[in-house]
């Protein structure tokens, strides 16, 4: 048998050897499946443990815990819907917190509730008259004259676009209206009226033409209020670059360093910042790139949104060294400022180190800076807007994910914050609430609105009243007709941290490993305790982001199963033509006393050994280029991926499982493969022998 | 009685038609005959010899081999057949490409099994003393020379001890001189190892070496004479 064995392999290896094209044919593919297979599930390996890491070391712990009668599912990335998920409330955390730190797994649990807040950024001819208003009061007459060309210009345009406006407008008589007015601020008899009656004109300007520009697009911040001082401590990759946490007992807010990089900096310097990277750092261009181009023609149009900062001597400062700059003799700083914002591949680089070192000292870089108070505005539940004012006391980053939108996407504020913003207050401040009511004469206590009115007419923190659905979950809970508070930045006890209302809450074990059956036994002990909650893993809580993995793997088997089947096809025909070919041989071996088994046997071995060899190397150049990148790291290239990368590199490391099944289960379906034209092989009669060659 | 045909009939299908290779023949051939079977292209030689070898049954009559009726036995049965008691000789050599001379002749050994290493090589080498090949044992068959392969394929034949050896057209593709040496190899391995031997030819040359002679014409024997 041995001896038999030896021979087969013999003429397997020699037979391997002649039939080159063959070889290499099935060989490849075999070479080519096995690679993949090893690469592929070690590539995919590797990301599912840094993304898990990303997800469960930013926001999401190993497991989250939220209200059974959420009709949403948690979706801690967000659900892809813009608005209010629904995930119910836990009422009182304490009693949650308590049941699930029995749990011997359990290291720790912290508290966290999502909402969205609005903030409102002005308007820009808004800004404009207000600087107009400090110049007329002491600025030189050249200045003011300079001031009122450049506002006729904006005006000029607001003209255009409401002319624009009037063809698909449904009430074009009001447009008509606004456009006269628009007239009467660009005529010179108006603006003649600057020496004799400037307060009229600003007047004018302020109530009737400031309007018309429309507000600058709010921003929509998301935030998160938590255990500030909890969450930094369990969640490893949070970390404050600047400033400090939210220290106990006080309100505040954390900015998200990418959020305030993103949105919350001036839209020229962001501008500059994107071409920068662009251009400089990944090395494109202008003239090719179709985003960069977008930046490029977009960044003189935003030329105002530095114009209107420059203000006082600043203004002259700044033209004399843009004249310098750009080596012109033109006087009107808006032209040189266009000018100068009119960037290409080649002036750019000037360009941009021109702006940081001399424009950007003069203007505020972004909206807010750490230690200022910003106004939070959010609906509560009972759908009015109400507004907390919170020191942001830092920036924070999620540590190597600091380029990725996904990690950075919220901010942080205190969780009494966010009760308070949400509508729902300790039991102290309901006290307190209990003696305004009861020293303030309330003419309606029927309807909160009228409450709120009653209380503080037009100034009170609740501004509007949300249309939807909101409005009838006011009817549904009267108790919510309570809800508000005269809102102030003072103290509160960090006890309330751990008691009181909470929307959900990560989990974090001693062991992940041990996940799944945590989960489940958690799940046991809140309904033990009659706690009507759900408890999801990592994977789950991140909604669609967690399943990625699973759909790249599914992509993939969907992959290699369809080389597969071509590589049946091919392998097939390149046997069968190699059987043809060998006829004569085969029919001699029958001749001489081969049985069919023998002649099975010939080609399983063949191919096993062809199939083995190829599969082994292909397993081996995964290995190896896997070991290389291991220590190189593949770049992220984009954002989007450096979260999924765990950070700007992956360094994928080899699944030993896959580098050893692949080649086997490569060569077994090869050996599948072979099952056909080995059978036609064996029916091969021995008077095949007699065949003559030609 | 090594060897018996009774009124063997062996027809081809030929498009929707049969052509008759065989008409009805019977013959006996006994142990230790060197018999030629000779005729003209066509007469069906080759056909006769692949019913004796197990490669072909006959569409009518009977063919039996040591008492065994060959259209009776399974494939596999056949195969046995072949393996230990036919050895086979043919025109274009067909040794295995990818072997050397001792492993092809060291083949059967291996499919019969049985034998240690070193009874195989005893077993080897002496037959390739024997056809004069010991010196090229270790070369690989494209190496050789048409006559020395032929040789190759004779000490193959004969490795299993076989009772009958079949060549069908030995010498065709050798010259005449080589080919009378083949022959002459068969006949003195015949008479020592008092093996049947049966080869065809239509070459006169070789087929005066034979000690009976069964002529064939149209799939008819139209002559059968001992020497
Ligand atoms: N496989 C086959 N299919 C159809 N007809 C065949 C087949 N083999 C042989 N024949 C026919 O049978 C007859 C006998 O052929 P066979 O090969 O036995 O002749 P032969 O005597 O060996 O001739 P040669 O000296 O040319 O080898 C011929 O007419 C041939 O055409
Ligand atoms: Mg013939």
């Amino acid at each position: 048998m041995l001896e038999e064995l030896k021979v087969l392999l013999l003429v397997a290896v020699r037979n391997i050897a002649l039939h080159k094209v063959k070889s290499l044919v099935v060989g490849g593919i075999l070479f080519s499946g096995s690679f993949l297979v090893v690469f592929g599930l070690s590539f995919l390996g590797s990301i599912e443990n840094t993304m898990s890491q990303s997800i469960i070391g930013s926001v999401a712990g190993h497991l989250q815990v939220y209200s059974a009668d959420a009709k949403d599912d948690l979706a801690l990335f967000g659900s892809g819907f813009f608005g209010r998920d629904d995930l119910g409330e836990i009422p009182k955390f304490e009693q949650v917190r308590e049941e699930i730190l029995k749990h011997p797994n359990v290291a720790s649990i912290v508290p966290m509730s999502f909402e969205n807040a609005i903030i409102g950024r002005g308007n820009l001819l808004d800004e404009l008259f207000e600087r107009f208003r400090k110049t007329v009061r002491s600025g030189s007459k050249a200045e003011i004259a300079a001031m009122s060309e450049s506002i006729r210009q904006n005006l000029r345009t607001v003209r255009t676009d409401l002319e624009n406006e009037i063809k698909i407008a449904g009430n074009p008589d009001d447009i008509k209206k606004q456009i006269a007015d628009v007239d009467l601020a660009l005529s010179d008899s108006f603006w003649s009226k600057i020496s004799t009656d400037p307060e009229s004109l600003m007047i004018f300007l302020e109530s009737k033409i400031a309007p018309l520009s429309g507000e600058k697009e709010p921003l929509y911040l998301r935030y998160m209020g938590t255990h500030p001082e909890l969450f930094s401590n369990e969640f490893k990759k949070f970390k404050i670059i600047e400033g400090e946490n939210i220290p106990a007992g006080e309100r505040g807010i954390l900015i998200s360093k990418r959020i305030y990089e993103t949105q919350l900096k001036n839209i020229v310097a962001r501008g500059f910042d994107n071409l920068y990277k662009g251009i400089v750092v990944q090395d494109k261009s202008i003239v090719t790139d179709i985003s960069l181009k977008t930046f490029a023609t977009d960044l003189p149009k935003q030329y105002l949104e530095i114009l209107v900062q420059l203000t006082g001597e600043n203004r002259s400062l700044t033209l004399a060294e843009l004249q310098k700059f750009m080596k012109t003799q033109e006087t009107s700083l808006e032209k040189v400022l266009q000018d100068f914002l009119t960037v290409d591949d080649k002036n750019f680089r000037e360009r941009f180190d021109f702006f940081y070192k001399v424009i950007v000292p003069k203007i505020r870089l972004y909206s807010f800076n750490t230690g200022e108070t910003i106004n939070l505005r959010s609906y509560t539940r009972s759908g009015f807007l109400k507004t907390v004012p919170l020191k942001i006391y830092g920036l924070y980053l999620f540590e190597g994910l600091e380029s990725s939108d996904l990690a950075g996407a919220f901010n942080f504020v205190d969780l009494v914050s966010y009760r308070e913003l949400y509508g729902r207050m300790s039991d102290e401040g309901q006290k307190e609430l209990e003696e305004i009511r009861s020293k303030i004469p309330i003419k309606s206590v029927e309807n909160a609105a009228n409450l709120e009115d009653s209380l503080f007419g037009a100034e009170a923190q609740i501004e509007t009243r949300a249309e939807g659905p909101q409005t009838a979950a006011v009817q549904a809970k009267p108790a919510a007709a309570l809800e508000f508070r005269r809102s102030q930045s003072g103290r509160y006890d960090p006890a309330e941290l751990k008691t009181g209302l909470t929307i959900n809450a990560a989990i974090i074990l001693k062991n992940p490993r041990r996940i799944a059956s945590t989960r489940a036994e958690i799940e046991e002990l809140l309904k033990q305790a009659k706690l009507n909650l759900r408890v999801v893993d990592w994977k789950q809580a991140s909604g669609t982001l967690g399943q990625l993995v699973t759909v790249i793997r599914a992509v993939l088997l969907i992959a290699v199963a369809i080389i597969l089947i071509v590589a049946m096809a091919i392998i097939n025909n390149a046997i069968m033509m190699t059987t043809i070919e060998r006829t004569r041989e085969i029919g001699t071996l029958r001749a001489i006393g081969a049985q069919r088994a023998f002649i099975l046997r010939m080609f399983f071995i063949e191919t096993m050994t062809i199939g083995l060899l190829a599969s082994a190397a292909g397993s081996l150049l995964a290995v190896t280029l896997l070991s290389i990148l291991n220590v190189k790291g593949i770049a992220a290239p984009s954002d989007f991926l450096s979260f999924i990368f765990g950070g700007p590199k992956l360094y994928p490391s080899v699944s030993a499982g896959a580098a050893v099944f692949a080649p086997v289960a490569v060569s077994l379906l090869a050996l599948i493969f072979t099952l056909y034209p080995a059978f036609m092989a064996s029916r091969i009669s021995p008077a095949a022998a007699m065949q003559d060659r030609e | 009685m090594s060897v018996v045909l009774d009124q063997v009939v062996k027809d081809y299908p030929l498009g929707s038609s049969m052509v008759r290779a065989l008409h009805s023949i019977s013959l006996r051939i006994e142990e230790g005959e060197f018999t030629t079977i000779a005729g003209p292209s066509g007469c069906g030689k080759s056909t006769l010899l692949n019913l004796i070898g197990c490669m072909d049954v006959a569409t009518e009559g009977h063919v039996s081999i040591e008492g065994k009726e060959t259209g009776l036995l399974t494939d596999k049965e056949q195969t046995h057949l072949r393996l230990n008691t036919l050895g086979f000789i043919f025109q274009s050599f067909n040794l295995v490409p990818v072997l050397s001379v001792f492993q092809n002749v060291e083949l059967p050994l291996l499919l019969k099994g049985g034998m240690t290493a070193a009874q195989r090589a005893e077993r080897v080498n002496a037959l390739l003393d024997q056809v004069g090949l010991g010196a090229k044992a270790k070369n690989r068959s494209h190496e050789l020379s048409g006559g020395q392969r032929q040789r190759v394929a004779i000490a193959r034949a004969l490795v299993t001890l076989p009772k009958i050896v079949l060549a069908d057209e030995p010498t065709a593709n050798l010259d005449s001189e080589t080919g009378k040496t083949i022959i002459e190899l068969m006949r003195s391995l015949n008479e020592k190892q008092k093996t049947t031997f049966i080869f065809s030819s239509h070459d006169p040359k070789v087929i005066e070496h034979a000690r009976r002679i069964v002529r064939l014409q149209d799939g008819r024997v139209i002559e059968d004479v001992r020497k």
